[in-house]
């Protein structure tokens, strides 16, 4: 049962990029392009809220806008009824704690340098400096296990492991705050279909386990579907279509929502074996 | 079957630190002229270098046993032991391959026009400049790549990605090849824009009788543009058949597997597999699947299963044809089982 708690707002977020530019650059519209064009939305307690769409549409900036990594030209976003585009400093560090993310490319995401129990432990590091460097090394080892890595992984570099072995750091490394809300950018795409399949199920377990709220950013219509409560279709900047996934998914509103469901290559059934 | 790509016990063997690994392990397909056969596989399972072997790009040290036949005009080639200087008529001219990421595959410096004129004159050296110039437009065209000649003279970073596959479409058929290598070629585009390409492929393919063999990870696009599918794991092919055959009646329980984890629209039980895919050096004795399959023996891991034929009428003493139209086999010994049950039962 989700509680009816509004966890992440944002209202009439907008972005712009100047094209083309250089010091020379004429400040006119022509060379502007926005990414963002006024985008709305709601996120409750419990819910996996999906913003699918194709390349360009814009969903990864906003992403990274909900979590300030990119500042919004217009608009507000409020997280757990504060108003995270007012705040800085130690304000935005504690946000930052309950506000993580899991980005896409589990080949990039992880510093190449570091042992992979010290890039989990590293959020500790920075939002609680009071721990001990054995406690925080005993958490990062009970997290890696949560995901389903062996303790004795803890020692070693990322370029020893697998793309989907990444991923799961990756995800360990963002819970081990025990945040409200994670936004998931892309999280299966770069994985084959079986691992992908186990990463899914693995993000509802946690899920459940730990009552996360999800923003999950999918250029996938049917990997949105397996996992969300809401869907965004987003197309040029803007929101096109939005609500609850089931109607989204079979009484679609938009002409574009239309065409993204009728261009997903169709699979025949299995046929059920007596 | 008459064969455009006859694929005989192939295999590819590469040198690591721990030994002589076999990404590809005594494989045998065949494709016929018009046919799309779809390659199924996860990373790891062999697809890739197949691919390889079949364009001469194998790394330095790699070494080729078995044959492959590709039908010539004239005579037979085995691509198995073709020569470089060989292979410099084969690529292009009588096989084309299309990659992944186009934006990697295309010269960023060079007007993709002038792209395709390359690979043009690299076949015909004799030709006067007007007449590549009207067949790169020609290429251009029937990749349906919309005012060809404006685009000819736009460079790659100025198309989106559909575009530039429809570039890399065109460059591969521009000699005028009759195989078809497509490794990939919708994996990194937008789904809208892969229907488009999907639909292209499979209109070439039928106006200029080519073979295609169709690489990919995804079922639903193998189900979309695929006539036969073969299933690969660990260098071997584990299932292979009529494509709307294998995917409702999958035998083999990778394929099972593979299906039970691919995402479709309905929100039903996503089932992962349990494991990961073991290592080529590290194979597991007997079947390579067994150590995650929830219906291994013990006969499994004696002994690497041939593939035996789905068909209660066929005496599975028989090794089968591999690449018949119609024919459906499955590597693994419950197959042989069901078959001699069939079997008493048609014979009651």
């Amino acid at each position: 049962m989700t509680n009816e708690e509004i966890l992440l707002q944002a209202v009439d977020l907008r972005k712009r990029y100047r094209r083309g530019g250089g010091a020379f650059a004429q400040g006119d519209a022509s060379n502007e392009f926005t990414a963002v064009d006024g985008v709305s939305l709601q996120i409750t307690r419990g819910e996996t809220f999906a913003v699918v769409g194709e390349s360009g549409c814009g969903k990864t900036t906003l992403a990274r806008m909900l979590l300030r990594l990119i500042e919004p030209d217009g608009g507000k976003i409020i997280f757990a009824g504060r108003e995270l585009t007012t705040l800085d400093g130690a304000g935005l560090r504690a946000a930052r704690r309950q506000l993580q993310m899991v980005f896409q490319d589990p080949y990039a995401s992880l510093n190449p340098r570091m042992r992979i129990g010290e890039i989990v432990a590293e959020p500790l590091a920075i939002h609680e400096p009071q721990l001990s460097g054995g406690e925080r090394g005993r958490r990062a080892v009970a997290m890696l296990e949560r995901v389903g890595l062996n303790a004795d992984f803890a020692g070693r570099y990322p370029h020893e492991f697998s793309g989907g072995q990444r991923q799961r750091i990756g995800i360990a490394r963002a819970l081990i705050l025990r945040p409200k809300l994670v936004v998931a950018d892309e999280p299966v795409s770069a994985l084959d279909v079986s691992v992908a399949a186990q990463m899914l199920v693995l993000l509802q377990d946690l899920q459940r386990e730990f009552g996360l709220t999800y923003l999950l950013i999918s250029h996938s219509l049917p990997v949105v579907a397996q996992v969300a409560t809401h869907i965004a279709v987003m197309r040029g900047g803007k929101f096109v279509e939005m609500g609850e996934a089931e109607q989204v998914l079979r009484h679609p509103q938009h002409a574009y929502t239309r065409e993204l469901l009728a261009a997903v290559p169709e699979l025949p059934k299995v046929r059920a074996t007596a | 079957m008459d064969a455009l790509l006859d694929v005989n016990c192939l295999t590819v063997e590469l040198p690591t630190a721990r030994g002589w690994v076999r990404p590809v392990n005594d494989l045998s397909l065949r494709i016929a002229a018009g046919e799309t056969l779809g390659l199924v596989g996860e990373s790891g399972s062999g697809k890739t270098m197949l691919s390889l072997a079949l364009m001469g790009l194998l790394p330095t040290g790699a070494r080729v046993n078995g044959e492959a036949w590709l039908a010539a005009p004239s005579t037979r080639k085995n691509l198995a032991s073709l020569r470089e200087n060989e292979w410099r008529a084969v690529r292009g001219g009588e096989i084309g391959m299309v990659f992944q990421e186009p934006m990697t595959s295309l010269n960023p410096v060079m007007r993709v026009g002038e792209q395709v004129a390359e690979a043009i004159r690299a076949h015909e050296a004799g030709l006067a400049a007007g007449e590549v110039q009207q067949r790169t437009i020609a290429a251009l065209r029937r990749a349906s790549v919309p005012e060809p000649e404006a685009r000819a003279e736009q460079f790659p970073h100025q198309l989106s990605g559909g575009l530039r596959q429809r570039v890399m479409v065109a460059m591969a058929l521009a000699a005028g090849p009759r195989l078809l290598i497509a490794d990939e070629p919708t994996t990194a585009l937008d789904v809208t824009v892969q229907k488009q390409v999907l639909a292209l492929l499979d209109q070439l393919r039928r106006e200029m009788r080519l073979g295609m063999l169709f690489i990919t990870h995804d079922l639903g696009v193998v189900a979309q543009v695929a006539d036969r599918v073969a299933v690969m794991y660990t260098g071997r092919i584990v299932e292979h058949g009529p494509v709307r055959e294998v995917l409702t009646n999958p035998r083999h329980p990778y394929t099972k597997g593979l299906l039970a984890a691919s995402p479709t629209l309905e929100r039903g039980k996503l089932e992962p597999i349990p494991g990961t895919v073991p290592q080529l050096t590290e194979l597991p004795p007997g079947c390579a699947f067994a150590p995650r399959c929830a219906w291994r023996r013990e006969e499994c891991v004696v002994a690497v299963p041939p593939l035996f034929v789905i068909d209660p009428q066929r005496s599975n003493a028989v090794p089968p044809e591999v690449g018949s139209r119609s024919e459906h086999a499955a590597r693994c010994v419950l197959v042989a089982e069901d078959s001699r049950a069939e079997q008493q039962e048609v014979a009651q």
